[in-house]
C-alpha cells in the first residue's frame, strides 16, 4: 500500500518539479537579491543572536556564530517546510475541484521547496568554516543520512498538519506560539549541556534537538548526545511520518469535500 | 459490445452539511482532540457534529465502448459530482465505479494555468498536470498550438490572454490528449463561433473513432444533436436512462413550472399540441450552427383532435434583442394545408440569409382566430448562426457591385 503510494507520487514527479519550481520562481520575483536572500536571511540573523547572546547575555560557546547558523538553517528548513506544507491544500484547492492526482503532491512539494531552500543556504556555512579553520572529517559523510532523517520528521509533521489545516482554520496560529516555544526548547542558541542535567534526559526526546546536534557532529566534529536518545529521536521521526501518512491517507478522499 | 468501458454500480456520494451553531471554545478543542487520537487509533473514524447529505445515491448504469451520453438534469441534482467521481476528484463512499480507459476531463478549461507563466510554459505545466512527461508534451506541442491558432501569442505570458484565448488554448490541450473516455461539463458553449464550430467538429471526430462521451449540459440543443443517450439525474438518482430525446422530454414536460432558459414558457388550451421541432439541413441533419446562406428545414410535429376546424400553425425569429426578424404560418401560404390528426408542417428556407448572431423560433398552434391558442412553444429552439460572407447588416440582400474586373 505505502510502496504504491511512493510509485504513483513518482510517477508525478514532472508535476512535483512543476510545483517545485512555480513556488520558487514566484517567491524570488520581484526581489532585487533573489536567491541572496536565502543566504542573507540567517546570516542576518545569526548577527542579531550574537549580538544578544554573546554581547549581552554572554553566552560561552566556541565559535558562537556558525554554532548558531547551523542551529539556525536546519530550523528555518523545519518551520519553512511546515508552514509551507500546512496552507498547501487550501491554496491549492481550486485546482484539486478540477483534476485528479494524488493529494500528497501539495505537501510533498512544499518539503522538497524546502530541502532546495536548505541546500541552498547551507553555502553561507562554507566562509565560516574557513574562518574558524574547521577541518572537515570524513563524518560529513553521514550528512545526507541526517538530511534524510529530518525529512522524514518533516514530511510526518507536513502530512498531519496539511491535513489538519483543512479541518480547522486555527492550526496555523496555534502552530506560530508552538513552533516559538518550540525553537527556544531546541539548542540552537545555547548548548544542550547548559540545561540542568536532572532534565536533559527528557529535553533530548525532542528530535529536532539531536537533529541539530547531528548537523554539528557531522560538518563541526562537535560530540554528540548518548546513544539512548539518538535512537529514541530517530524512532520518534519515523514514527511521526508513519502516523502523518496514516493520518492524510485516511483523510485523503474526505479533504476534498471539505476545502 | 463487448466489455463496458464504464461501470457505475450502486454509487453514492456523500457529503457532510456542519452546523455552525456557537460551541464553547472548550468543546471545540476536546472534538479536536478526540478526532486527532481516534484517528491515530483507527484511521477514517470521525467525530459527530454534522448532517450527512448523498449527492448521489444508488446511482447506476453502464457506457459501452463509442457511447455518448447526456446527463442532465436540475441545478444540484448531482450532475457535476457524478463527473468529478469519473474523473476521480472524489471517492465513492458506496458503491462502485469501475473505469476502463484514459479519462480526458473538461470540467474546467485551464484548471492550473499560471497567469504570470508564457502560453508555453502553461502547456508544459497543464500536461504535467494531466500526467504527461515533458517528451509527451513535445510530441503533441505543435499541434496544441496549431488547433488553439495562437501561434502568435505563445511566447506572452497568460496574464495577457483575453478570456477567450486561454478557453481556446485549454481545450486545445484537452482535445490533443487522445483519452478513450471525455468527460465535459458545459463548456461547448464557450469561445466565439469560429472555434465553436471546431470544437464540434473535434468532438464528431472523436465519437466516430469511438471514444466514449459524457456530456453534462443544459443546452438541450447540443444534447439532442450530440447524443443518442441520455440520463435524467433528480436529487441523486436517476430518474430516467434511455434516449435522450424522451429523455428531454421527460425532462421538461414532466416538471411543470421548472423553468429552463431555451422552453421557457408554453401556453395553449391543449386541444392540439407540438411534439417536437427540428432544425436540420435538407438530408435532415440537424444543425449545430448554420452558416449563413445554408439551406434550413425546420420540421414541425404537431397532433390535433377532431374538434379543431381552422387550425394555423406558425414559426417565427426572434434574435437577441427581442426582435422579431421573420415569421410565416399556413394560412399565408398559397392553397390549402392538408392537416391529418398527427403530422408535421415542413417549412423549407432554400437559402438562410440572415447574419451572424443567436436566434429563437417561437412556434405556435392556434385558431383561425389567433387569440385562440392550442400550444404555443416562446422561443423554443435556438439557431446559431456563423456569417463567413462578407456583408453587413443583419440580412444577406445578395446585393452584386458593378464595375469591376474579374
Amino acid at each position: 500500500m505505502a510502496l504504491n503510494n511512493i510509485s504513483t507520487i513518482f510517477k508525478y514527479r514532472e508535476l512535483i518539479a512543476n510545483f517545485v519550481l512555480r513556488d520558487l520562481k514566484s517567491r524570488y520575483k520581484g526581489s532585487i537579491l533573489g536567491y541572496l536572500w536565502t543566504l542573507l536571511n540567517p546570516l542576518l540573523l545569526m548577527l542579531v543572536y550574537v549580538l544578544v547572546f554573546s554581547v549581552v547575555v554572554r553566552i560561552k560557546v566556541e565559535n558562537y556564530p556558525i554554532f548558531i547558523l547551523t542551529g539556525i538553517l536546519p530550523w528555518s528548513f523545519f518551520t519553512g517546510s511546515i508552514n509551507r506544507a500546512m496552507l498547501s491544500i487550501k491554496e491549492n484547492a481550486n485546482l484539486m475541484m478540477k483534476i485528479y492526482f494524488p493529494r500528497e503532491i501539495f505537501p510533498v512539494s512544499s518539503v522538497i521547496t524546502g530541502i532546495v531552500d536548505f541546500l541552498l543556504s547551507l553555502i553561507v556555512l562554507i566562509p565560516f568554516l574557513f574562518i574558524y579553520k574547521i577541518g572537515i572529517s570524513s563524518k560529513i559523510l553521514l550528512l545526507p543520512g541526517v538530511m534524510l532523517l529530518q525529512i522524514a520528521l518533516v514530511l510526518g509533521i507536513s502530512l498531519f498538519l496539511s491535513c489538519l489545516t483543512v479541518y480547522s482554520q486555527d492550526i496555523a496560529n496555534v502552530m506560530t506560539v508552538i513552533f516559538r516555544l518550540w525553537f527556544y526548547l531546541t539548542p540552537i542558541l545555547y548548548p544542550y549541556t547548559m540545561v540542568p542535567e536532572r532534565f536533559q534526559f527528557y529535553y533530548l526526546l525532542n528530535p529536532m534537538a539531536i537533529i541539530v546536534y547531528m548537523y554539528r557532529w557531522s560538518i563541526l566534529g562537535m560530540a554528540m548526545p548518548e546513544a539512548l536518545s539518538i535512537y529514541i529521536s530517530i524512532s520518534v521521526s519515523i514514527i511521526l511520518l508513519i502516523v502523518g501518512y496514516r493520518f492524510f491517507s485516511a483523510r485523503e478522499s474526505d479533504i476534498i469535500k471539505r476545502v | 459490445m463487448t466489455q463496458p468501458i464504464i461501470e457505475v454500480n450502486n454509487l453514492g456520494i456523500k457529503f457532510r452539511l456542519f452546523h455552525l451553531k456557537k460551541e464553547s471554545l472548550n468543546k471545540k478543542v476536546i472534538a479536536l482532540g478526540k478526532l486527532i487520537i481516534k484517528n491515530i487509533i483507527n484511521p477514517g473514524s470521525s467525530v459527530k457534529g454534522y448532517e450527512d447529505f448523498w449527492a448521489l445515491r444508488d446511482v447506476s448504469f453502464s457506457l459501452n465502448r463509442g457511447d455518448v451520453l447526456g446527463i442532465i438534469g436540475e441545478n444540484g441534482s448531482g450532475k457535476s459530482t457524478l463527473l468529478k467521481t469519473l474523473s476521480g476528484i472524489f471517492r465513492p463512499d458506496e458503491g462502485k465505479v469501475n473505469i476502463g480507459g484514459r479519462v480526458g476531463a473538461l470540467l474546467e478549461l485551464g484548471a492550473g494555468f499560471h497567469s504570470e507563466l508564457t502560453g508555453r510554459e502553461n502547456i508544459y505545466l497543464n500536461g504535467s498536470i494531466l500526467g504527461l512527461k515533458r517528451y509527451q508534451v513535445n510530441r503533441i506541442f505543435d499541434d496544441i498550438v496549431g488547433f488553439s491558432e495562437l501561434e502568435k501569442f505563445i511566447d506572452t505570458p497568460l496574464k495577457n490572454y483575453s478570456s477567450g484565448m486561454k478557453v481556446r488554448l485549454g481545450f486545445s490541450i484537452a482535445v490533443q490528449l487522445d483519452p478513450e473516455i471525455l468527460l465535459i461539463d458545459e463548456v461547448l458553449a464557450v469561445g466565439d463561433l469560429a472555434f465553436r464550430i471546431k470544437c464540434i467538429e473535434k468532438m464528431n471526430e472523436f465519437k466516430q473513432k469511438g471514444v466514449s462521451i459524457i456530456i453534462v449540459s443544459h443546452s438541450m440543443g447540443t444534447l439532442q444533436n450530440f447524443c443518442s443517450r441520455g440520463i435524467l439525474l433528480s436529487k441523486g438518482k436517476v430518474e430516467y436512462d434511455g434516449d435522450m430525446v424522451d429523455c428531454i422530454d421527460k425532462y421538461i414536460y414532466t416538471k411543470k413550472g421548472v423553468a429552463h432558459d431555451s422552453r421557457e414558457s408554453r401556453w395553449g388550451n391543449e386541444s392540439g399540441t407540438i411534439k417536437n421541432i427540428s432544425v436540420a439541413d435538407p438530408n435532415g441533419r440537424e444543425y449545430d450552427i448554420i452558416k449563413t446562406g445554408d439551406p434550413v428545414v425546420v420540421k414541425v410535429s404537431y397532433a390535433i383532435t377532431k374538434e379543431i376546424k381552422d387550425p394555423v400553425l406558425g414559426i417565427s425569429l426572434v434574435d437577441e434583442k427581442n426582435n422579431k426578424v421573420y415569421g410565416i404560418n399556413t394560412s399565408q401560404a398559397e392553397g390549402e394545408f392538408s392537416w391529418a390528426e398527427k403530422g408535421d408542417v415542413v417549412f423549407r428556407f432554400p437559402s438562410f440569409d440572415l447574419s451572424e448572431g443567436t436566434y429563437f423560433v417561437t412556434v405556435a398552434l392556434h385558431d383561425k382566430n389567433p387569440t385562440i391558442i392550442y400550444d404555443w412553444l416562446d422561443k423554443n429552439k435556438t439557431i446559431n448562426v456563423l456569417n463567413l460572407k462578407k456583408f453587413g447588416g443583419k440580412f444577406d440582400l445578395g446585393c452584386e457591385i458593378e464595375g469591376f474586373t474579374r
